[in-house]
């Protein structure tokens, strides 16, 4: 079949009214949870991840591929109105969008995040659906050498890309591997650091793990500096965007959408760069270039899209190699493991009717949202309003109802607190938290894999570096890691 | 060392694990089959990396002299109360342990109308309870139910 008799399989399955509903209630909570100031995308995925578990796993990725976007929709609104990005993509859109805000733009700058978030992932989910099978096609020739560079190039990419330090992201990746390593080894069956202790023996449940980290670090965090948080004024104000503004908005919207999706396929990708890439685009392109310094609306009219076609883009890695290269993508891998699904170049033959109904619920989740965003505005600005301390209490009681949920164990309870200290004193060294997801989620899989190169070998570790497609991925690697070291020490300012 | 614990705990915490890791690596069984480099390997390319890194990463954040001030004090109470009521969440039930937590973190977050908060966290927590055991079919800890 091709990619369009596929999609039009995958609308037929996500049409069906059961799926429909579980689609909008997957908006809409992304939304509503997405739109909380602090919480961003990732943590709105982590937080929302145990409500799928009890459906069937069709309904289930339908309804997360709508709490997906919905919480890329609702960050937006955040980073508008209160100044406050709930990741790094989103940060020129605070920045850009609440200089327009202050200056009496704010629901102009809404509306252009709005309408360029659903033509970049209108263009973006288009592009996936048409790239993925190829690349997962191009993926079935991929040996274990293979796929350990493949995972040594996410490694190597995650730890020197996110954040401002590389030293603190292969701290945080290398922390994520050693967790990982807990529990049975999967290839000789022995138990490794589980220190007599039964319940280690499964390892750490990526779940508890991903939720203590974001959900209750980030509550601590917030109780020990609660005298510190800055008071954030809510600046909205509802207006439609004029002839003007749409003229200015609509190439950056194409521009940020093509440079978000193809930036965020590549396994170095996520939503920092092509932001950022945007932006100093739309800034050298602008005719009125000054705008820039009191709020322009292509500052936020490309980076959101560019920022949202990423989300799209970051599918293509994961569909088609099983290789996360985002916090919010690495959650929706654990996702996956909880369905004992593996994404990989064989998911579009297993699993067809989950990925492609997924993919036909991007679309549905897309149109909902814009009909959703637009005329809600003013009642999603709202929610902004809502005081921090019934915020986090409630975060708190969403994460352990989730985390408990999960199996109704005590011990997952306790592990989640344990991690949410972790999570806590990470974010007080500014330590980044998506390598140490990373780690958790691909170091069994590196390990396994490098394990059976090695066998097929027969021992001998030259054998990964003879395969050309795998000494090309170690070699980019390689040239990743030095130029991030070059770039990040250059303008470390 | 209480210098280091106060300017960097996570460096702190992951010299004690990574060193933990490093101790019992060699108490793991190598098993058998055809596995050439087997089930120690990976946990030294792992935990001696980061032993090092975390050493190197304390001693440089301890000689530093700023100080950040968090208020810890705000931290500990809270923190004993929720880790209390989950390992009691079986006995006291979901609803009595999510109004607990709900209630002593918005309460440790902005200390007035106590009473507004319990009603608050009562709601919030029983419309989970039904949301989740009759629309979603988990089955949660229920006293009063």
């Amino acid at each position: 079949m091709s990619s369009f008799d596929n999609l039009l399989y995958g609308f037929q399955i996500a049409l069906e009214p059961t799926n429909l509903i579980f689609a909008f209630l997957g908006v809409l909570l992304g939304t509503i949870v997405g739109i909380l100031p602090g919480i961003g995308p990732a943590m709105t995925v982590a937080i929302l991840l145990p409500v799928t578990f009890q459906l069937d796993p069709t309904a289930a990725f339908i309804m997360f591929a709508g709490i997906y976007y919905g919480g890329m929709y609702g960050g937006s609104t955040t980073s508008i109105l209160l100044n406050t990005p709930g990741e790094t993509g989103s940060m020129i859109t605070a920045l850009q969008g609440n200089l327009m805000a202050k200056n009496g733009r704010a629901a102009e700058a809404l509306s252009t995040a709005a309408i360029g978030s659903f033509i970049a992932a209108f263009i973006g989910t288009t592009l996936l659906v048409f790239f993925a099978p190829r690349i997962a096609e191009m993926a079935l020739i991929f040996g274990p050498a293979e796929y350990f560079s493949l995972i040594t190039l996410g490694f190597v990419s995650v730890a020197s890309v996110l954040g401002s330090d590389i030293r603190k992201g292969v701290l945080s990746l290398l922390f994520g591997l050693a967790v990982g390593l807990i529990g049975i080894d999967l290839q000789t069956g022995q138990p490794r650091f589980t220190f007599g202790l039964a319940f280690l023996l499964d390892g750490i449940n990526v779940v508890v793990f991903v939720v203590g980290l974001f959900a209750i670090g980030e509550s601590l965090y917030f109780l020990i500096n609660q005298k510190q948080s800055p008071h954030t004024k809510n600046l909205f104000k509802w207006k439609w965007l004029s002839k003007d503004d749409v003229k200015r908005s609509s190439m950056p919207w194409f521009r940020g959408s093509f440079i978000g999706f193809f930036m965020g396929c590549l396994p170095a990708g996520g939503a920092e760069i092509p932001t950022f890439m945007s932006y100093g685009l739309e800034k050298k392109l602008s005719k009125r270039p000054k705008d820039f310094e009191s709020g322009a609306i292509e500052g936020v009219a490309g980076p959101e899209a560019a920022n949202n076609a990423a989300a799209a883009g970051v599918l293509v890695p994961l569909l088609t190699l099983g290789l996360p290269t985002s916090a919010t993508a690495a959650i929706m891998l654990s996702a996956f493991q909880q369905f004992n699904i593996q994404p990989g170049p064989l998911v579009f033959i297993n699993n067809a009717e989950l990925v492609w109904g997924m993919i036909a619920s991007l679309f549905i989740g897309n149109i909902m949202l814009v009909l959703l965003n637009l005329p809600l505005a003013p009642l999603w600005a709202r929610i902004l309003d809502t005081p921090k301390e019934y915020l986090y209490a409630g975060i708190f009681v969403f994460a352990s109802l989730g985390v408990y949920s999960l199996s109704g164990s005590t011990v997952d309870l306790v592990m989640m607190i344990i991690f949410g200290v972790i999570g806590l004193a990470m974010r007080l060294e500014s330590i980044p938290l998506a390598p140490a997801v990373i780690g958790v989620i691909l170091g069994p899989l590196g390990e396994q894999q490098f394990r059976r190169a090695l066998a097929i070998g027969q021992g001998d570790i030259f054998y990964i570096l003879d395969r050309p497609l795998s000494l090309a991925l170690l070699l980019t690697a390689f040239l990743v890691l030095t130029l991030s070291f070059i770039f990040k020490s250059k303008y470390k300012d | 060392m209480i210098d280091i614990l106060r300017k960097s705990p996570f460096s702190l915490f992951l010299i004690i694990f990574s060193l933990c890791f490093l101790l019992s690596i060699p108490f793991i069984n190598k098993g058998m089959g055809y596995d050439s480099i087997g089930p120690r390997f990976f946990p030294w390319i792992v935990s001696l990396p980061l032993f090092i890194l975390a050493l190197l990463g304390a001693f440089r954040l301890a000689s530093r002299k700023k100080k950040i001030r968090h208020d810890y004090d705000n931290l500990i109470l809270p923190f004993v109360i929720v880790l209390l009521s989950l390992l009691l969440i079986e006995y006291l039930g979901f609803i009595i342990t999510m109004t607990l937590i709900f209630t002593t973190i918005a309460f440790f977050l902005g200390q007035t109308y106590l009473i507004r908060k319990i009603i608050i966290g009562l709601i919030f927590s029983s419309l989970l309870f039904v949301f989740f055991s009759y629309f979603l079919n988990i089955s949660l800890p229920s006293l009063i139910f």
